[in-house]
């Protein structure tokens, strides 16, 4: 009756599906001094695992690994054992905070800009017609950090643009010609200067 | 030791980057210190924003000059903020109220009856922002590009434009 038992917790073992009592059973069983022939080969398996498993490190175990490094560093201080001492293994919380800041900052920047400009996800029609519900030419007011637009006809956007450009442009060609005025009248004084 | 300091400046670089594209998305010199005068009714203000910069692809593009068009399609956006009342009191208190770290002196002009002042924000060799301060008797005007600015394709830009800024110009010449 035994047997048959043994012979399915045997089974059960090879396919690595015992519970750690049924290991024991197993190992219990064949510490008998007698048991069927076709098993006698697996005595000695479970007699091993048993053993091995008593084997504890002993006191001094931790002083003669630190010893034996210690040894074979003093003998090869070679680059790759130096390496090996540099690249501790870091675990990933210490890095975690890294992570969390960049994260937070990527978050906030997502969150401001779509603060920013509430429309920007809808398609250009949409937002011509949205837009077109507001008179052209006059001031848009709402918010002071968000770009209102003027005009909702782009032919007249870049009708302002240009004139904008052209005011700053000529503006700036104003300024330059007054230094290149200062500058000539300069020149001419140090000349006069250099001819006197 | 090496990579790992590396891996931990990428990792302080990433947020940095990010944070300077941000703020530099984020305002023009107008809404960062003259956000109160877009609201107040002594100002005339015009805004052309992104979106509308993106709109204009859709616009018939061929009266327009190639400079000038190479010019716009590089802007970002725009905004005039102008009054008529108390200009000379506007042009002073704006001065102050601008940042000079962020914003970089590059042309002045002082004229009897008028004042300009160019300021740019640069960054990398590459100016993000135009701001023009200008005053006269008539009236104070702030005008902001955005955008990849290129300075001497703008001044360029007079000279193939016929506008009332021509005309001023041609006046300074006579009045010499």
């Amino acid at each position: 009756m035994e047997q048959v038992m043994i012979a399915a917790l045997l089974e059960k073992y090879w396919l690595a599906e015992t519970t750690v009592e049924e290991e024991r059973q197993l190992a219990e069983y064949f510490r008998q001094p007698v048991i069927p022939a076709q098993w006698e080969p697996w005595r000695n398996v479970f007699a091993y695992f048993e053993t091995e498993a008593q084997i504890t490190p002993g006191e001094d175990f931790e002083a003669r690994l630190l010893e034996r490094i210690r040894q074979a560093e003093a003998t090869a201080p070679g680059p790759s054992n130096s390496d090996l001492r540099a690249a501790p293994v870091r675990p990933l919380f210490r890095r975690a905070p890294w992570w969390a800041a960049a994260a937070v900052i990527i978050l906030a920047l997502g969150i401001s800009r779509l603060a920013e400009s509430p429309g920007a996800a809808t398609t250009p029609n949409d937002s011509v017609a949205q837009s077109g519900a507001a008179n052209a030419g006059t001031t848009t007011s709402g918010e002071a950090t968000a770009i209102k637009d003027t005009y909702d006809d782009p032919q007249q956007a870049l009708a302002a643009i240009r004139r904008a450009l052209g005011t700053a442009s000529a503006k700036m060609n104003h300024g330059r010609n007054i230094t290149q005025k200062q500058i000539d009248r300069m020149n001419d004084g140090l000349q006069s200067a250099i001819a006197n | 030791m090496n990579s790992h300091s590396k891996f931990r400046k990428y990792c302080l670089l990433l947020p940095l980057l990010l944070l300077a594209a941000g703020a530099f998305a984020q305002d023009d010199a107008i809404g960062k210190f003259f956000g109160k005068y877009i609201e107040d009714s002594r100002f005339t203000v015009v805004s052309i924003s992104p979106k509308m910069f993106r709109l204009l692809a859709k616009v018939n593009w061929d009266s327009i000059p190639p400079d000038v068009k190479q010019t716009v399609t590089k802007l970002h956006s725009l905004r005039i903020l102008s009054t008529e009342s108390t200009p000379q009191q506007f042009y002073k208190e704006s001065l102050t109220r601008i940042d000079m770290k962020e914003y970089e002196e590059l042309i002045t002009v002082r004229n009897k009856n008028e004042n300009v002042r160019f300021v740019v924000k640069e960054s990398g060799g590459t100016i993000h922002e135009l701001l023009m301060i200008a005053v006269d008797d008539d009236g104070f005007t702030l005008m902001s590009f955005v955008g990849d600015i290129d300075l001497d394709k703008m001044a360029q830009l007079s000279s193939s434009m016929s506008i009332k800024g021509m005309e001023n110009l041609k006046n300074v010449k006579k009045k010499k």
